[in-house]
């Protein structure tokens, strides 16, 4: 597929690119290191034999329960809090992974360009002067995953609102943990979690967790 | 043009003079996050010299409800409902885009029945979004029987989608290897007999708008790209072929049965809001001619795959056999072990290019999903597009790039 | 023994904050409910209730997909025009119905308090679909786990999204609530900030005689 554009990317910048791969489906990957993005992806969009003008999607995973995140019981919707403490150093690095997936149209391939990055250290330079659909691209990963991209021209939160404090995609941010904005109306009929929870006695718990016991209360809203 | 300033004119230059330019600042006016169009939640701060847009601010994210994570903590399956909700307009191609995903990743091949079962009812699924489109476009620049003529229209394909998926909007309807329910007798004579009526009523969407003076007036050459910058800016689907690009993922990787079908896909030419309108008009008839090429080359058979790592038992066997009861609670409690690995699988939605990121680490449920819905590139461009326009304008150009809520903003 | 749920006309809000909190010993059953109150007051309630539900303008909070459903609703096939409740107002100063169609979530719950706060006594409130009545499946840490969290709702319509005829349904419901709401000829209502005020601004003679 698009291995002959790896090769020709590791010819123009062969200290550039980590390593590379097929995955099943057809993608190809390569990995760049991240001091060299911003060069690797000019030469990916301007050289003609690549052409590769359409940044589809810059998407982000966070690889810290890859190992050990299990299902069995997901469908119950069993466990409540994150799969480990969260105040403990990651045990997973490189944490982080920023995959850009490009498009050629002219050359009908696709690649998706990969960086790692540790959990101490989450920068990437910006590619917002390639391609301007990276600015909000960029500020949904940092929004959901916290990664600074240096040199963004306004590297905000796009989908949450500033008041929120945290990353949601993260997968030490537990998945009900609400930040409200608007003081909530008092029913009497409100099923109330164990109190206290931040806020009072009794946080209010959404429906599906009426009657359970073991539920952590700092992480509902 | 001159920016006016804030403070009048100098009079020592001719006391006599008349002032053309009314000294006034730039306004600020906020199109607040409950829009009167139909369109998902969007606020938009424009600051305004007059009645033209100087510069314009999105603000997104009053329709986020955490798809990614919620998708986390569901099987395989249990996500379908969610990816419904993407682009509720055409539920359909969402959960086929997803499941082409899921399915690249188990490597499994769905059957021949159920990729043109997929196929039709995916292209009766975009007819509906680009006829809800133009009777958006239509009710807001007031021309409100368009709309009634639209919401007709999709009411009669979404007769025929509830009987053949068992609901009207949100259906998540395919399954890993197929899809979940087959065509019910007798559903072929009703599509056939009420296609026609859908393109009468487009017929007559078309004479009411296509060359109303009116209509034309308020939509031709507004909100221009060219064709470079559309691409820079990530435009894909009906927004980037009006600019003139031939970008169809049906064509450029067919993908499904879409390589045995014969359609033309419409390319505009000026990348403005009339010429978007005239692309979707035209898309819902090639959409037509799939949908009467599959009904005449669907073959018979089964719907789904027979195995059972990751179809559902046929509900005989889950009942009669310890094997099938087995395979039925491990497929619901645990969800279907995908094997570890990492996809970006594309198709061609209504709006544009439809993009999955699937990460999975071998278990049930899915370890990371990021959408690529093709609003958020188009909806960053919109200050783009509506800057020098005036604020009626801004109008028919949001309504004309079909931003959905949910696939912007997941 | 099980309790009759006792139906109160303000919405299921203890202290409702619109009718001055009166009105807490309704009795449920209408016909005692009739005998109750005077001549006057029942030919007038029913007089402004028959107006009131026959001509509601309502403000469609449309946010996602129910949207659809309520375009079908109020177009040609399930006509809510019907039931005189076809016309928008986009504004909600003018409007008396607010309908929460679709989810809400934590970022547009101040835009959603707001707006309900912007509109005029007397008004109503539809939750429209499940994610406005209860948050839906969307558990987690964006969504709002129902409108009625930070707004008093007086129907729910539940369904994902709700069929046109649930919807109509459910306008039922309301037109019925609101032609069973009582209206005293003799007290005006007043929200308890501008009763408080009128408290505090009356002399002291005024406050010997009453009211």
């Amino acid at each position: 597929m698009a291995q002959a554009f790896i090769e020709l990317l590791r010819e123009k910048l062969p200290d550039a690119v980590v390593s590379s791969h097929a995955e099943k489906g057809g993608d190809d990957v390569v990995t760049v290191k991240r001091e060299r993005l911003v060069e690797a992806m000019a030469f990916l969009r301007n050289d003609p034999a690549t052409d590769f003008k359409l940044l589809r999607q810059i998407a982000g995973v966070d690889l810290l329960t890859y190992q050990t995140e299990s299902t069995g019981g997901a469908s119950l919707a069993g466990r409540e809090g994150p799969a480990y403490e969260p105040r403990k150093k990651s045990p997973v690095e490189p944490r982080f992974q920023v995959a850009y997936n490009l498009y050629s149209i002219t050359k009908k391939k696709s690649l998706r360009v990969r960086v790692e990055l540790r959990s101490e250290d989450l920068r990437v330079p910006t590619v917002t002067s390639l391609w301007r659909t990276a600015d909000w691209w960029e500020r949904y990963i940092f929004d959901m995953f916290g990664v600074q991209f240096e040199g963004h021209p306004n590297l905000q939160r796009l989908l949450m609102y500033p008041e929120f404090v945290g990353h949601p995609l993260r997968k030490d941010y537990p998945v009900r943990k609400r930040q409200p904005l608007v003081p909530e109306l008092d029913f009497p009929d409100l099923v109330r979690g164990p109190g206290p929870g931040p806020g009072g006695a009794g946080v209010p718990m959404s429906q599906t967790h009426v009657g359970r016991q073991n539920v952590d209360p700092t992480t509902y809203d | 043009m001159t920016e006016p300033s804030s403070e009048p004119a100098a009079p020592e230059q001719d006391p006599l003079a008349v002032e053309t330019e009314l000294p006034s600042s730039l306004m600020t006016v906020n199109l607040g996050p409950s829009h009167p169009a139909m369109h998902g939640t969007v606020r938009l701060v424009v600051t305004l010299d007059g009645e033209t847009i100087v510069e314009a601010v999105p603000e997104i994210g009053f329709l986020h409800r955490g798809f990614s994570k919620s998708s986390e903590q569901s099987t395989w399956h249990q996500v379908l409902p969610y990816t419904d909700r993407l682009n509720y307009v055409s539920p359909v191609l969402n959960n086929v885009g997803y499941i082409m995903g899921v399915e690249k990743l188990a490597s499994v091949k769905p059957t021949e029945r159920a990729e043109y079962l997929r196929v039709l009812a995916g292209e009766i699924s975009r007819i509906c979004d680009h006829l809800t489109c133009v009777g958006a476009i239509g009710l807001e620049l007031g021309a409100f029987t368009v709309f009634l003529y639209a919401i007709e229209a999709r009411e009669l394909l979404w007769d025929r989608i509830s009987e053949l998926c068992g609901a009207r909007v949100t259906v998540s309807w395919t399954r890993i290897g197929g899809v979940a329910t087959d065509l019910p007798p007798g559903w072929e004579e009703k599509l056939r007999d009420c296609l026609p009526r859908v393109l009468e009523l487009t017929d007559e969407i078309d004479a009411l708008l296509t060359r109303n003076r009116i209509f034309v007036d308020r939509t031709r050459n507004i909100g221009v790209i060219s064709a470079e910058e559309a691409v820079d800016w990530g435009f894909t689907g009906p927004c980037l072929r009006a600019c003139g690009v031939n970008y169809d993922v049906r064509k450029a990787h067919p993908y499904s049965v879409y390589d045995r079908m014969d359609f033309e896909v419409p390319l505009g030419s000026r990348g403005d809001t009339y010429d978007r309108y005239i692309l979707r008009l035209q898309e819902i008839r090639q959409s037509h001619r799939i949908v009467l090429q599959c009904l005449e080359q669907l073959p018979p058979g089964p719907i789904i795959i027979d195995d059972w790592r990751y179809a559902l038992p046929p509900k005989k066997d889950v009942f009669t056999s310890i094997e099938g009861v087995m395979a039925h609670f491990k497929l619901i409690m645990e969800g279907m072990l995908i094997p570890k690995g990492e996809v970006y699988v594309y198709t061609e939605g209504a709006n544009g290019e439809l993009g999955f990121h699937i990460v999975s680490n071998g278990k049930g449920k899915p370890y990371a999903i990021q959408v690529r819905g093709p609003g958020l590139p188009i909806l960053s461009a919109l200050p783009r597009l509506i800057k020098g326009h005036a604020i009626a304008d801004l109008i028919p150009i949001f309504d004309s790039i079909n931003m959905i809520g949910g696939e912007v903003e997941q | 023994m099980s309790r009759l749920p006792i139906l109160r006309p303000e919405g299921n809000v203890p202290e409702s904050a619109r009718l001055g909190g009166e009105e807490n010993n309704v009795p449920v059953m209408l016909s005692r409910l009739e005998d109750s109150i005077g001549f006057f007051e029942r030919n007038l309630s029913n007089a402004l209730g028959w107006a009131r539900k026959n001509s509601i303008f309502q403000y469609p909070f449309v946010t996602a997909c129910c949207g659809m459903e309520y375009m079908s609703a109020m177009a040609g096939r399930y006509d809510i025009a019907r039931f005189g409740a076809e016309f928008p107002r986009f504004t909600p100063r003018q409007a008396d119905l607010l309908m929460i169609v679709g989810t809400i979530n934590i970022k547009q719950s101040p835009v959603l308090k707001r707006v309900y706060d912007q509109m005029c006594e007397p008004k109503w409130v539809m939750a429209f679909g499940v994610c406005a009545s209860s948050g839906g499946f969307y558990d987690n840490y964006a969504t709002l786990q129902g409108a009625d969290r930070v707004i008093p709702v007086d129907v729910y319509v539940p369904g994902c999204p709700p069929r046109p005829e649930q919807v109509l349904d459910g306008l039922k419901i309301l037109q019925d609530k609101i032609q069973a709401q009582r209206h005293r000829a003799a007290t005006v209502e007043r929200s308890p900030e501008i009763a408080q005020r009128d408290q505090q601004r009356k002399s002291f003679l005024g406050k010997l005689l009453g009211k």
